[in-house]
């Protein structure tokens, strides 16, 4: 049996243990606790991983992981996404600067993103002053395009569009021989 | 009966190109205007569409002495006559009636010389289809409104410089959406265009065609989608 993994990051109180949960045949496994953090309107928050999986029809798992959000555990995204698939990173729009949130994960996955696909969903894309092609165009400006798409982590439909993209970019890496990261 | 799609004109001259095709009686054969679907040819003016489908004609509207003399014959100069409008009209349902006659699949009928099988397609199409597009930023919303397919295209397009056919081969997504998309982003000025040697070099043989490559991207990716029920 293979394992494969797509990774689940992003701001805390964005969605990550939802949208897993979302799309994981199993119920998600969370390392949740109380949260102390009066920056983020939560009560428990991810200090370890979330893990949800689907088994695939060839006997093939895919295992989904979900990072702890803080930058504090930027050590672990990096371990985390080490041969993934791909990333999703979620956002909250109606969070205080969204854009900043988004460049720490930008930064934090960094020479990761090199190879490895990416897309970007946006939680509550209609609150907040962050127009959704604001991120588009504060991407541009950094030479960068990933695909950003609006999300409600929990309507599974959108879940699995998020992975669909990825699933699109991926197959454009292989298709150009850019799959070096996958054993 | 011929349908013509305007595209990039002005309501004033919408409303006059719609009179002249209602009330003029020098048309040979019944044109009727459209809003939407599929059309015969598109007329349009300097923010219209960059190419069209494959088998339509593309006349431009053009100001006075902005278009070379050698392709007048696919240019409606500026102000817009009714007489120079209707002939234009005429050579397009000739042409698009031999080129039909013909049923040459590939081909593309021309207004110049509506012999098909002797003439290549008029030089904006032909030279659009082989342009490569390619963009600078991730789409705006109104331009996605959550279409899938144009999703797709716009996570090829953000890979690479394509022609629109490559866009299609790479993607999986029909000719015609491709072109609508390449279309919805030049409204807005989204997509930047080059020459054939902009493109980036197709995949290497051995990927495209290595077992273990293409049992990943088959196996692998197909299974994840069956999973999910996509």
């Amino acid at each position: 049996m293979k394992e494969y993994k797509i990774l689940f990051s992003g701001t805390p109180g964005a969605g990550k243990t939802t949208a897993i949960g979302a799309v994981s045949e199993i119920p998600p496994v969370v390392t949740d606790v109380p949260n102390t953090d009066p920056g983020y309107a939560k009560a428990y928050t991810t200090v370890g991983l979330d893990y949800g999986q689907l088994t695939l029809d060839t006997g093939d798992c895919l295992r989904l992981f979900g990072t702890p959000g803080q930058a504090r555990f930027d050590f672990l995204w990096r371990i985390l996404g080490r041969n993934a698939l791909g990333l999703i990173i979620l956002l909250d729009n109606s969070r205080p600067n969204p854009l900043a949130d988004l460049e720490i994960y930008i930064n934090g996955f960094g020479e990761a993103l090199r190879s490895m696909p990416c897309v970007i969903g946006v939680g509550r894309h209609d609150q907040g002053n962050t127009a959704l092609d604001d991120y588009g165009l504060w991407l541009m400006e950094r030479n960068m395009i990933l695909p950003v798409l609006p999300v409600d982590v929990r309507r599974r439909a959108d879940v699995v569009l998020l992975i669909d993209v990825l699933l699109a970019e991926l197959e454009f890496h292989i298709r150009k021989g850019e799959c070096s990261h996958v054993e | 009966m011929w349908k013509l799609k305007l595209a990039g004109l002005s309501e004033t001259e919408q409303a006059l190109i719609r009179s002249i095709v209602r009330l003029s009686k020098d048309l040979e054969s019944s044109w009727q205007v459209v809003d939407q679907g599929a059309c015969d040819v598109v007329l349009c003016g300097t923010h219209g569409p960059a190419m069209v489908m494959p088998g339509v004609l593309r006349i431009r509207v053009a100001e006075p002495g902005e278009h070379s003399t050698e392709h007048m014959h696919d240019v409606l100069e500026r102000p817009i006559r009714a007489e120079r409008l209707i002939r234009l009209l005429c050579q397009s349902a000739a042409a698009l009636t031999q080129g039909r006659a013909s049923s040459t699949p590939s081909s593309t009928p021309s207004i110049s010389s509506p012999v098909v099988a002797e003439t290549p397609a008029p030089r904006a199409m032909h030279g659009s289809l082989h342009q490569v597009a390619s963009i600078g930023r991730w789409p705006p919303q109104v331009v996605l409104a959550k279409n899938r397919e144009f999703i797709r295209l716009a996570v090829v397009l953000a890979r690479a410089s394509l022609s629109v056919t490559e866009l299609s081969r790479l993607s999986g997504v029909p000719m015609e959406t491709c072109i609508s998309f390449l279309d919805a982003l030049e409204e807005r000025s989204l997509v930047r265009w080059g020459g054939a040697e902009d493109a980036i070099p197709p995949p290497p043989s051995h990927l495209q065609e290595s077992t273990e490559h293409r049992h990943f991207g088959s196996g692998l990716l197909g299974s994840i989608r069956r999973a999910l029920g996509i």
